[in-house]
C-alpha cells in the first residue's frame, strides 16, 4: 500500500512552524498515530490497512481541521479547516503598554508596537534584541482599557502577543496569548494553557527532537534560548529522566541569563538527587534573584521548587528570603497561560486580585469592535495629485480610486498621537464592486505597510493592487498575494504612522485586454 | 471511618478520595460564626455534598470492574449544608453505609489511609475529588467542614492542594479534581500568607509526570452549582468520565488524564453559551501522558452542534446524520429554530441538509462526533 501525503493549510506561518497536532483514526475512531504539522510540510502516512481513516486536529486557535480518505485508492488529502464560530466583536477602547526593568526598577519603556489588527483582536510585538544580546531582555506586556483589568504578560524580547477582550462572564480581564515569534514554542505553549495535553506533548516531543538533532550553536540568540527553554519544561513535565541530564548543560550554555533557565536547572537537580535540596537550592536562589521567568506556570514551579527547600531546610534564610520575594509574584500569576502573566497594577506592585490601573503614557491606543463609521466630508476626498492619478490609471487600463484610511491603533506619546493600524473605508459603490463584503485592515511592519484584504474572491483579489503616493507624485503599487483565506500586500513605508489614504487599482470590468 | 469501598488487592487499582463540604460551622450561616472578617465573607454550599456523593456512586457502580484499573478503595467524607442538600449516607453493595463529616482530623486520616494504599502497586491511579470552598493565593487551600475554628489560626482546617499534589509522587498516575472557587476574599489580601496544611511530604523527584490538577475556575473566579443538584463541575466531570474524555486506542475507549482535563472544560465552554447558564472556566495544570483512568464499556455518546451558514438556513432545513460505516440513519431534525443539539455514538457522519422550500440549495457535509464535541456549520448557497 502507498503512502498518502497528508496536506493542510497554514495561513501566513513560516515553513517548518509546527501549527498543530493530529490524529490519524481508522474507522472505528481508533487511534493509529499522533503526529505535528508543519507549516509548508505534508505528512506521508502507510496506513497499511484497509478501510475509510480519518485525520483530525483541533489547533490553539480553535480552528478544527479534518479529512477523511482511502488508503487504497487516495494518494493526497488536503485537511479542511473550520475555524470557530464568530462572535460579535463588542466596541472596546484598549491600551497595551511595555515595561521594561533597569537599575531603578520596572518603568514604561515605550518599545511595543501594533504589527496586526482584527475587529476582535489586536496583536502586539515587543521589538527583539540585537543579535548577540542576552541580558536586558525579558518585558512586560500590559493590556488594559474598557474597564476592564490588565493583565501583565512576562516575554522574551521579540514575542509576539495577541490581545481580545472577552465577550462575556467572570473573567473580566483582557485575553493575552503568545502567537510568536517562534510559533512551535507558541503551539505548544498554547495546548499546554488550554488543557490538551496530548497535543501538547506532540508537539514538545518535535520540539525536542528538532533540538537534539541540531549542534548547540556557539552564539546562542533570543530564539534558541527560549526553544531550548520550552522545550525543557516540555521535559520536565513529561518527566523522562534520560534526556534531562544532558539538557542541564544546555540550558546552561544557550539560556543561562534567563530566569527559567535557573529554576529548570533546580527541579533537574532535584529529579536526580531526591533527599539531597543541596544542588537544587542555589539554582532556586538563583533563579529568584535574577528576575521574572517567562513561560507560563514558570512561577508556580520557582515558589514551589523554593517551598520545598525551605521545608527541608527551615533555618536557611537564604531560602526565607527568596521565598519572600517570590511569593506575591506567585501569588498574584494566573497557573494555566503559555505566559508568566500577572495581576496587579504593575510589574513591581503584583496582586492576587484584578488591577485596572491607567495606562502609562508611553502607551499604545487601540479600538476593537465593527468597522467604525467614518466621518464623511460631503464631498468624497480628492487626491492632490487626482490628474496624475487619473492619467496613471489610464496608462494601465484600469481604474485607480482612493480609500480613505480609518485608524484603529494610536500611540500617544506625549501630546503626539501617531496612527498604528487601521481599516480602509470602502465607499458603497467600491464595496459592491469588490463583492460586498470586503475588509481590509493596514498595519506596521518591520517590511513597511502589510494591507490584508478579506471577503474578496481570489480571482478578483488576485488581480488587485494596493498602493501610496508620495509626495513626489510617485505611485507605487503592490499586489496582493494570497495568505490562507485573506490576500496580503506588502508597501515600502518608512514614515511613523500610516497615511490618511491609500489607492486601490481596479481591473477594468469588462474582459481583460490581452498584453502586447 | 470514612473507608466506604475497600477492596485493595495487590494489582494496578484506583483509589479515590472524595470529599464534599457544603457545611461549615464557622463561616456565614453557621452554627458557630468565627469572629474573623473572611470567615463572615463566606457561606454554606448548597451542592458540594451531592456533588461528592454522585461521584462517589459512579466510581462504586461503574469502576468496580473496570478491566486495567478497578476500584480498589474510597475514602469519602461529606458535609452537607441541611437537608434538601444530601443525605450522609451512601449505598455500596446492596447496603447503606454512614458517610463521616469533612473535618480536618477526618480528612488528614482519610488521605494518610489513601495515600498508604496508592503506594502499594506502581500502577495504580490516585484519584482526589473536592467539592466545597477555595481560596487562592500562591497554592489552593482547600476549606473543611471545621475551618475558622480558632480565628488565631484560620488555615488550620484547610488543606494547601499543590503541596498535596507534590507529595503524592509515589502513584504512578493521579488526578486531583478541585470542584472550588479559587476566589481572593478582601481579607485574604491583608495575609502575609497563608498557612494551610500540607498533609503529604513532598520531597520528590520533580512534578509529577502524569499527574493533571483540574481546576474548576481560573483565578478569581467562582464555581456555580445547584442548591442541592449537582455542580456544573462534578456534571461536566462525570460526562467526561462517562466517555466525552475518551480516546479509543487497543481496541477500547479509554479515558486517559491527557484527556479528561481537556473535556471538562469543552464541557462547561459549551455550557457557558446556554442562556442563562453562569460562566465557569476549567483550567488544567500539570501534565498527562495519557494513563488510563477508565475503559469504557461501549462507544460513549457524543453531544453535537450543528447548524448551516448563513444562520438563517438553519431554521429552514430538514436536517440528517447519516453514519458512514454502515449508512444507517443516526438522527434526524425535520423543523425547528436555532442550531441542531443533539447527541450521538462517536463516529464518522454525512451530515446532510435538505431545504424543501427550495430557498437554498441542499448540501453535505463529512463530519466526526469526536469526544468531548462536535460542533460544526455547513456552508450552503442561496438558491
Amino acid at each position: 500500500m502507498s503512502p498518502v501525503e497528508i496536506g493542510w493549510e497554514a495561513a501566513g506561518q513560516r515553513p517548518g512552524d509546527v501549527i498543530g497536532a493530529a490524529e490519524l483514526l481508522d474507522e472505528h475512531l481508533e487511534l493509529l498515530e499522533r503526529f505535528p504539522l508543519v507549516a509548508g510540510v505534508t505528512r506521508s502516512i502507510e496506513v497499511g490497512r484497509a478501510g475509510r481513516c480519518l485525520v483530525h486536529a483541533r489547533l490553539p486557535s480553535g480552528t478544527t481541521l479534518l479529512a477523511s480518505f482511502d488508503p487504497v485508492s487516495d494518494r493526497t488529502v488536503t485537511l479542511r479547516a473550520r475555524p470557530p464560530r464568530p462572535r460579535p466583536a463588542e466596541p472596546v477602547a484598549g491600551w497595551a503598554a511595555a515595561w521594561r526593568r533597569g537599575p531603578d526598577g520596572w518603568a514604561p519603556s515605550g518599545d511595543l508596537g501594533i504589527v496586526g489588527s482584527e475587529p476582535d483582536r489586536v496583536l502586539l510585538e515587543v521589538p527583539p534584541v540585537p543579535s548577540g544580546v542576552t541580558t536586558d531582555a525579558v518585558r512586560v506586556v500590559q493590556v488594559g482599557g474598557g474597564g476592564l483589568a490588565a493583565p501583565m504578560a512576562v516575554v522574551a524580547a521579540g514575542s509576539v502577543v495577541e490581545a481580545t477582550a472577552p465577550q462575556a462572564g467572570p473573567e473580566r480581564a483582557w485575553r493575552l496569548r503568545l502567537v510568536g515569534p517562534d510559533a512551535t514554542c507558541a503551539t505548544l505553549l498554547e495546548y499546554a494553557a488550554a488543557g490538551d495535553l496530548a497535543a501538547a506533548a506532540v508537539v514538545g516531543d518535535e520540539l525536542v527532537r528538532r533540538i537534539e538533532a541540531q549542534p548547540a550553536s556557539l552564539a546562542p540568540d533570543l530564539g534558541e534560548a527560549f526553544r531550548v527553554v520550552v522545550a525543557a519544561y516540555h521535559l520536565l513535565r513529561v518527566g523522562d529522566e534520560a534526556p534531562q541530564d544532558a539538557w542541564g548543560e544546555r540550558l546552561a550554555s544557550a539560556a543561562s541569563w534567563l530566569p527559567d533557565a535557573s529554576l529548570l536547572a533546580g527541579w533537574l537537580a532535584l529529579a536526580r538527587s531526591r533527599d539531597e535540596p543541596e544542588s537544587a537550592r542555589g539554582h532556586f536562589l538563583d533563579a529568584a534573584r535574577r528576575g521574572l521567568p517567562v513561560v507560563g506556570g514558570s512561577l508556580r514551579l520557582l515558589f514551589d521548587g523554593l517551598w520545598l527547600v525551605n521545608r527541608a531546610r527551615p533555618w536557611d534564610e537564604d531560602v526565607q528570603v527568596a521565598l519572600a520575594r517570590v511569593r506575591p509574584y506567585a501569588a498574584a500569576a494566573a497557573m494555566a497561560a503559555s505566559m508568566t502573566l500577572l495581576r496587579g497594577r504593575r510589574p513591581d506592585r503584583p496582586s492576587p486580585g484584578p488591577a485596572a490601573p491607567e495606562p502609562p503614557g508611553s502607551a499604545v491606543r487601540f479600538f476593537l469592535g465593527p468597522r467604525p463609521v467614518a466621518r464623511r466630508s460631503p464631498e468624497p476626498p480628492a487626491l492632490d495629485l487626482g490628474t496624475l492619478l487619473r492619467d496613471a490609471a489610464r496608462r494601465l487600463g484600469s481604474t485607480l480610486v482612493a480609500v480613505r484610511l480609518v485608524p484603529t491603533a494610536v500611540r500617544q506619546t506625549g501630546a503626539r498621537m501617531t496612527v498604528q493600524a487601521g481599516r480602509l473605508d470602502f465607499e458603497p459603490g467600491l464595496l459592491r464592486r469588490l463583492g460586498g463584503d470586503a475588509q481590509a485592515s493596514v498595519a506596521r511592519s518591520r517590511a513597511g505597510l502589510r494591507v490584508t484584504l478579506g471577503g474578496v474572491e481570489p480571482g478578483l483579489a488576485a488581480r488587485l493592487q494596493v498602493g501610496t503616493v508620495s509626495g513626489t507624485g510617485e505611485l507605487m503599487l503592490a499586489r496582493f498575494e494570497p495568505a490562507g483565506r485573506t490576500t496580503v500586500a506588502v508597501l515600502a513605508w518608512t514614515d511613523a504612522g500610516l497615511p490618511d489614504q491609500l489607492v486601490l487599482l481596479l481591473p477594468p470590468s469588462g474582459p481583460q485586454p490581452g498584453r502586447t | 471511618v470514612t473507608t466506604v469501598f475497600d477492596r485493595t488487592d495487590g494489582v494496578a487499582q484506583t483509589h479515590a478520595l472524595v470529599i464534599g463540604v457544603g457545611r461549615y460551622r464557622h463561616l456565614h450561616g453557621g452554627a458557630r460564626p468565627a469572629d474573623d472578617a473572611m470567615a463572615r465573607s463566606l457561606g454554606q454550599l448548597g451542592s458540594p455534598a451531592t456533588s461528592a456523593l454522585a461521584v462517589a456512586r459512579f466510581l462504586v457502580d461503574e469502576h468496580v470492574t473496570d478491566p486495567e484499573v478497578p476500584l480498589g478503595s474510597v475514602e469519602l467524607a461529606v458535609s452537607p449544608a441541611g437537608p434538601v442538600d444530601a443525605a450522609s449516607e451512601i449505598e455500596v453493595g446492596g447496603g447503606r453505609v454512614p458517610v463521616e463529616p469533612a473535618t480536618f482530623a477526618r480528612v488528614r486520616d482519610a488521605v494518610d489511609r489513601w495515600f498508604s494504599r496508592c503506594q502499594r502497586h506502581t500502577g495504580n491511579v490516585a484519584f482526589l475529588y473536592f467539592s466545597g470552598h477555595g481560596v487562592a493565593r500562591e497554592h489552593v487551600a482547600l476549606l473543611l467542614e471545621d475551618f475558622a475554628e480558632r480565628p488565631q489560626e484560620l488555615f488550620e482546617h484547610a488543606v494547601d492542594l499543590e503541596a498535596l499534589h507534590l507529595g503524592m509522587a509515589a502513584c504512578r498516575a493521579s488526578t486531583h479534581f478541585v470542584d472550588a472557587c479559587r476566589s481572593v476574599p478582601p481579607a485574604l489580601l491583608e495575609r502575609r500568607e497563608v498557612r494551610a496544611r500540607a498533609l503529604l511530604d513532598g520531597w520528590h523527584r520533580g512534578p509529577r509526570p502524569d499527574a493533571p490538577i483540574v481546576y474548576a475556575t481560573g483565578h478569581d473566579e467562582k464555581a456555580f452549582g445547584r442548591p442541592g443538584g449537582l455542580t456544573r463541575y462534578a456534571d461536566a466531570l462525570l460526562r467526561a468520565l462517562h466517555g466525552l474524555g475518551a480516546r479509543r486506542e487497543k481496541g477500547a475507549w479509554r479515558v486517559t488524564t491527557d484527556q479528561v482535563g481537556l473535556a471538562v472544560a469543552e464541557v462547561l465552554r459549551h455550557g457557558n453559551e446556554v442562556p442563562g447558564t453562569p460562566v465557569q472556566h476549567a483550567q488544567v495544570v500539570g501534565s498527562g501522558r495519557g494513563s488510563v483512568l477508565r475503559v469504557l464499556p461501549g462507544v460513549p455518546g457524543v453531544p453535537f452542534r450543528l447548524g448551516c451558514d448563513p444562520a438563517a438556513a438553519t431554521d429552514a432545513a430538514s436536517m440528517r446524520l447519516i453514519a458512514l460505516r454502515d449508512g444507517r440513519l443516526a438522527d434526524h431534525r425535520d423543523g425547528g429554530s436555532g442550531d441542531w443539539l443533539g447527541e450521538v455514538a462517536a463516529g464518522a457522519y454525512d451530515f446532510q441538509v435538505h431545504f424543501e422550500r427550495r430557498d437554498f440549495r441542499d448540501g453535505r457535509l463529512e463530519v466526526v462526533a469526536y469526544p468531548p464535541w462536535l460542533d460544526d456549520l455547513l456552508p450552503v448557497e442561496p438558491a
